[in-house]
Parts: C-alpha cells; structure tokens; sequence
C-alpha cells in the first residue's frame, strides 16, 4: 500500500505538534520525541519493502503518491506530490532510523536541560522538513523541505539562546545556508521559464534532450551546486558548520553529521539528468569535493575542540561523497552517505559522551586516559574510528572503496585531471586516520592532563549507550550490502532511478575493480595511523616538537587558513563599512539635510506669512472686504 | 427713471447705502455691540434687495432667503451677545482693537 509514504510524513508531524504545542511533562516528551519518528521508519521501512516488490524497472520502482493540486497558474500546476523510489526510500530509511536513534539517546543526554520539550519539537519539524526534502517530487517541495531543515538547524544550533556564541554561530549557519536557497531559487526560476514546469519528471525529460555539454544545463547545474555546497559545507561556504558545534551534541550528530549535510549530496543525485548533460558540471562537483578532503582533513589535524574535529572530518567525508557524485557513480556516494550516517552519529554520540562525562569539556588537550573511566565509549568510539579510517571490513571501508574505486575507474578513461581526484582523495584517506587517531589518542589513551575533570568522569547511561551499541553495530556490518569488485547490492537497487534517463555523451566505459588503488589507499591509511599512533601514543616525536617543526604550517592549520579572517575581512567588513559610509555621508550628509530643508523651509515661509495676522478685528474685517468687491468685480467687470 | 414712482432702482440704491452705513460701521467703530448693529443694518440691506427682487421678478426665491437670513442673524446674535458678554466678564473691556491675543 502506497498510502505509507503519507505516514513517514505524518508521525514526525504529529510528534512535532504534540510536542510544541501540548503541555506534556519530561516523560511523556521523552516518549513522543522517539516514538513518532520509530513510527515514521516502520512506515519507511514497509515503503522500502513495498517497493522492493515492484518490478525491477525505472518505472516500477517510481511510485509518484500526488496529495493534493496545490498551484494552478494557466498551464502551469504544481502537486504537492511525493515520489518514493529507491534514492528516495533509502534516504527515508536513514533519516528515520538513525533519527530515531539519535532521539534515543537525546532523552538520556538532553535530561534536566532547560527547553525538553522545545528540542524534541524541534528535532521532530527538523525529521518532517528533511523527509519532505527528499520525499518531494518537485523542486519546490524539495525547496520547502531545505528551508525547513535550514530553518530547524538554526534553531537548534542557537538551542543555548542565551549564549552569545551560540547565537552567533546560529545566525552565520543561516546566512550562508540563504547563499545556498538563492542558488536553488535562481535554479528553480530557469527551470520554469525554460522548461514550463518545476517537477522531477517534466524537468528531467526536458533537460535531457538538450544539446549535451550546452549552456542551460551547466548553469542549472551550477546554480544547483550554489546550494548543495552551502548545505553540505563544501568549499566555499563551509565555514558555517564547525560553528554549529555550539548546538547541543545530538543536534550535530543527527543534522550536523548524519542527515541534512548530506543533502547536498542528495540534491546531486536527485538532479543526475542535469549533471550528466554537463562534464563540465560534474568536474567542478568532483574538483569541489577532492579539495574539500584534504582542505578538511588537514584543518582537523590541529584542532583541540572534539567535536570540531568531528566537524571537518564531517566536511571532509561529504567531499568524498562529492566526488562519487562528481564521477557519475552517484551510487557510491549515496553508499557512503548511508555509512557515514552509522560511523559519524556514533562518533558523535561517543564525543558527547565525553562532554557528558566531563563537564562539558570540549578542549582534547585536557583529556586524556578516560578508557579506564568510559570503557563502553572507549569501545564505541573505536569502532567509529576503524570504520571513517577505512580499516577492512569495517563499512566506512566499502563505502570509501567504492568512491575512490569510482574515481579511479573514471581517471583511467579520463582526462589527467581526474588523477589529481583521485590522488587528493587517497591522500585525503591517510589524512583521515592520523586526525581521527590523534583525536581518538588523545581522549582516551596517555595520562590524564586535567586531574579533576579525569576523577570527576562518570559513564553514560543506558538510554545513550543503546542506541550507540546499534551504531557500532551497523558501523560495522553495514557495509557488506557491497563488497568491491564481487558485488554491490546498493548499486543494483538504486540502478533504476539512475537508468531512467541514460547517458547522452560519450559512452563510459565501466572499468573492472582495480586492487591497485585499494592497495594505495590501504597504504596510506596504514600509514597515517602510524605517523598518529608515533606522536600521539608513543609520543616519539612528542606532539608539541611535531608543531614547532614548521611553526608557520602548525598556525596556518591552528588557525584554519584564516579563512574565517578572510570572510570577515572581505564580506563582514566591507559590508560593515559601507553602511557605515552611507551612515555618515549619505544619512548624516543627504538625507537629513533633506528632511530639516523641509523644516528650514516651511519656517521661513511662516515667519513671511506671520505679518498678516495682525490681532487686529477690523483688519480682518477689511480683508474681508476687500476679498467681496474683489469677487463682485470679477463679475461685474470681467466675468459671465 | 421716474425719480416720483418707486421703482426696483430707488430700493436697490438704498440698498446699497445701507449697505455702505454698515460697512462702515464695521471698519470704524471700536465698540463690538455697534459692530454687531452694522452687521445687523448689513444683513438687511441684502434682505432688502432680496425682497426687490423677489417682488420685481414675481419669484418667491428672494422671499424665502429673506427668511433664512433672519434665522440665521437671530442665531447669530444669540452666539455673538453671549460672546460679548463673557468676554467682557472676562477682561472688563471691550474694545476690539484690544482683542489681539491671535497675532501672530
């Protein structure tokens, strides 16, 4: 029965409205918060199966459930519409599942915060604004959807409204996030003028009989690309996400990590016919991404705040989902989308695990030893670890071979830029173990730095140590739905969606599974956990000569680039200080001069006019007069 | 015309200089109660010429202004006396050319 697409949307919906607008007390929020998105994933999940029973065929597995006309414009009309096929259904599928069981673990970590009941409203509108983003069959449904969840992640990033920072953090989340939704906008609007439609279906068999490589496909695809790398904090516009650090720490783990993040990389997938009109297109997705995976990976080496380590390591794994997409294998970054939502939300749980233990303690360099303290996050947390590094039959393991398989499939039929992909993107998997084990070393392992957060430590309970035992649980088998060069079960059930509008250009050559590039990006890997296990385990070379090495390269990293300065310098200031101009010379100079000119002016001319009122009865009383025999002459003399 | 018949003319010229007798009393005279009688000697010269017309002209038009314009100066004197009065209650002279709080 179709009709359950309805109801993944209606529980978060209804667990949102009870949740916001009832009184309920701690306990009974506790149960809705959950339990309605539990409710959404059996829906997802009997969707799932219903349409794994249709038949295999692009059109079989498309099930468009139309609600309702909602804008009729001439011939132009508009559903509220939603398409479940199987990139829809798999997303459903993760949104509702590790969002329910990062709700689990919101009611054992958020307990005895101010503001219960207002987080799991909102983590409910954010599961409902999300689910319609990828559930939508249109472009504006799905921009209604992404405004949502832009709108949900400001609210709960700014969660602790009373701290400045957070604030802060929450409005610059916003603002470039708006960068992105002008993008789309500007997509959407072409689409509608070139294509007289805006939904999936017409957009798509319009945009496919375009000239390949042409002009309208590009831009759409450009335009596209404004916003998905403003939601999934991609060069340039990434700055906003270790910023959004502040919210409380299942709000990075669910939006932050898992789910709307990712929905750049969604968006990608969704829009194939666009991009693969446009090589061109496709090849600054993929530049995007490669430079992202190292550009992250190496902010993340000199950062102390946990979960802004977590943070470019989110940056740099969504990169590597970029360049799956940016490949044309859009397979294989949907594959690492889904495991890196297992691998990230548990690596996330761990770490406000360890804030919860300590205090909400943030700095790594004040931990240290706490796998003596936290022996279950110590577990978890390795788990994590093994799975984003790649470790062999861990899933991040599959789901990163399967990107950089792609790439390196790609770059043999390729031009050379595509080698420089795929080199970045295995110096990028090398990068990713010495920060996550530096990261991993310095919480758990070595002495303790800070003597009273380390005596203070106290484990988590079981409502987060369950859903965090599901998650290493998934982060490790998660990945055998494919196994690299035997077989990919992913692939094939998301084929149809992929295959509904083939490939226009020149055929591509499916390249077999290559153990090379495996081999180099299991080197790496190896090698990067050794450099990480030498400073930050042996501590031989100690980590503080490892920085004073290249001071210069350890305070361009510590620093981020100074990307941060550069935007405030370019953006924030410029803007600062033309207003300021326009303050003082426009405002103070012009305007006001304008308006007191009016009051010099109407002065003036009272004090002229002012003669005539003399107080005297009898003057008036001859203005009169005068103003009679005026008018009688008038008619006497002149007038009809 | 017949300087011995009474005619339309002989009454309207009277008219006239009744009119002027009021104008003048307004322009000239300090003392708001004799204003007020030239407004009053103003008000019925037009009543005066509006009856002439009315007689010469065989309308009844003039006659019913005639009455409108009596009601409307009983009116008036009624407001204005009282006027006058508080105003002299107020300030224990009445000399016109003294009211001139309203200059500006």
């Amino acid at each position: 029965m179709p009709y359950a697409v309805y109801l993944i949307l209606f529980f978060p919906f209804l667990g949102f409205v009870l949740n916001a607008l009832l009184p309920l007390n701690n306990r009974v929020v506790s149960l809705v918060g959950p339990g309605s998105v539990l409710l959404a994933f059996v829906s997802a999940a009997y969707s799932f199966n219903w349409l794994h029973g249709r038949p295999d065929t692009p059109l079989g597995r498309s099930y468009d459930a139309v609600f309702t006309r909602w804008a009729l414009a001439g011939p132009f009309h508009l559903n509220v519409g939603f398409l479940l096929d199987p990139l829809s259904s798999l997303m459903t599928l993760i949104i509702t599942g590790v969002g329910f069981l990062i709700l689990v673990y919101s009611t054992g970590y958020m307990r005895g915060e101010d503001g219960y009941r207002r987080f799991f409203a909102q983590m409910d509108l954010f599961i409902l604004a999300m689910l319609i983003l990828v559930l939508a069959d249109n472009y504006i449904w799905l921009l209604i959807g992404w405004a949502g969840v832009g709108l949900t992640s400001y609210l709960l990033i700014g969660y602790y409204f009373l701290r400045p920072s957070a604030v802060a953090a929450a409005r610059k989340a916003f603002v470039m996030n708006v960068i992105g939704d002008w993008g789309m906008m500007i997509a959407i609007f072409m689409m509608f003028v070139l294509f007289g439609g805006v939904d999936f279906n017409t957009v798509f068999t319009k945009v496919h009989v375009q000239p390949y490589d042409g002009l309208i496909p590009t831009v759409l695809a450009l335009f596209l690309l404004v916003g998905a790398v403003a939601k999934s904090a991609q060069i340039p516009l990434y700055t906003w996400l270790p910023d959004a650090m502040e919210g409380p720490t299942p709000v990075s783990a669910l939006i932050h990590a898992a789910t709307m993040v990712t929905a750049g990389v969604y968006l990608i997938a969704r829009s194939y016919p666009i991009y693969q009109q446009s090589p061109f297109a496709l090849h600054v997705v993929a530049f995007i991404g490669c430079a992202g995976v190292v550009f992250a990976a190496t902010m993340g080496l000199a950062n102390n705040d946990i979960k802004r380590v977590l943070a470019y390591s989110t940056m740099s794994q969504i990169a590597y989902m970029f360049c799956g997409v940016g490949v044309a294998v859009y397979s294989a970054g949907m594959f690492h989308l889904l495991e890196h939502a297992f691998f990230k939300a548990l690596l996330f749980m761990g770490a406000g695990a360890v804030m919860h233990a300590l205090g909400d303690e943030l700095d790594i360099q004040k931990m240290g030893g706490l796998r003596h303290k936290l022996p279950f996050v110590y577990w978890t947390f390795l788990v994590g670890v093994l799975a984003i590094i790649g470790t062999p039959l861990f899933s991040g393991f599959f789901s990163k071979e399967d990107v950089i398989g792609a790439v390196f499939g790609r770059a043999q039929s390729g031009d050379g830029w595509d080698w420089l992909v795929w080199a970045l993107l295995v110096i990028g998997a090398g990068l990713t173990a010495i920060y996550m084990f530096r990261l991993f070393f310095l919480v758990f392992h070595g002495d303790p730095r800070d003597r009273e957060l380390y005596d203070h430590a106290h484990g988590p309970g079981w409502s987060m140590k369950a859903p965090m035992l599901v998650l290493s649980v998934l982060a490790v088998i998660g990945g055998y739905i494919a196994f690299p060069g035997q077989y990919n079960l992913l692939d094939a059930f998301l084929s149809p969606v992929f295959a509904r509008w083939p490939h226009n250009g020149p055929a591509i050559v499916a390249q077999p599974f290559s153990l090379a590039s495996m081999l180099a990006t299991l080197l790496l890997t190896l090698v990067g956990f050794l450099v990480a296990y030498a400073i930050y385990y042996r501590r031989n070379p100690a980590p503080q000569r490892v920085g004073s090495l290249a001071p210069a390269v350890y305070r361009l990293l510590y620093h981020r680039y100074y990307v941060d300065e550069i935007y405030d310098a370019a953006f924030v200031w410029t803007t600062r200080t033309f207003y300021r101009l326009t303050d003082r010379f426009f405002e103070e100079d012009t305007l006001d001069n304008i308006v007191d000119g009016f009051g010099v002016v109407t002065r003036l001319a009272g004090g002229w006019l002012r003669g005539a009122q003399t107080g005297f009865v009898r003057n008036y009383a001859l203005g009169i007069l005068f103003g009679a025999v005026l008018i009688v002459g008038y008619y006497v003399i002149g007038g009809r | 015309m017949n300087p011995l018949v009474p005619g339309a003319d002989h009454f309207l010229v009277l008219s006239a200089i009744l009119f002027t007798l009021g104008v003048i009393g307004v322009l000239t005279r300090r003392d708001p109660l004799i204003i007020f009688m030239s407004i009053e000697l103003m008000l019925n010269s037009v009543n005066l010429s509006f009856v002439t017309f009315s007689h010469y002209l065989s309308s009844a038009d003039g006659q019913v202004f005639t009455f409108i314009i009596m009601t409307v100066a009983a009116a008036e004197v009624v407001v204005g006396l009282a006027l006058i009065v508080s105003i002299f209650q107020s300030r224990q002279e009445i000399d016109v050319d003294e009211l001139d709080e309203m200059r500006g």
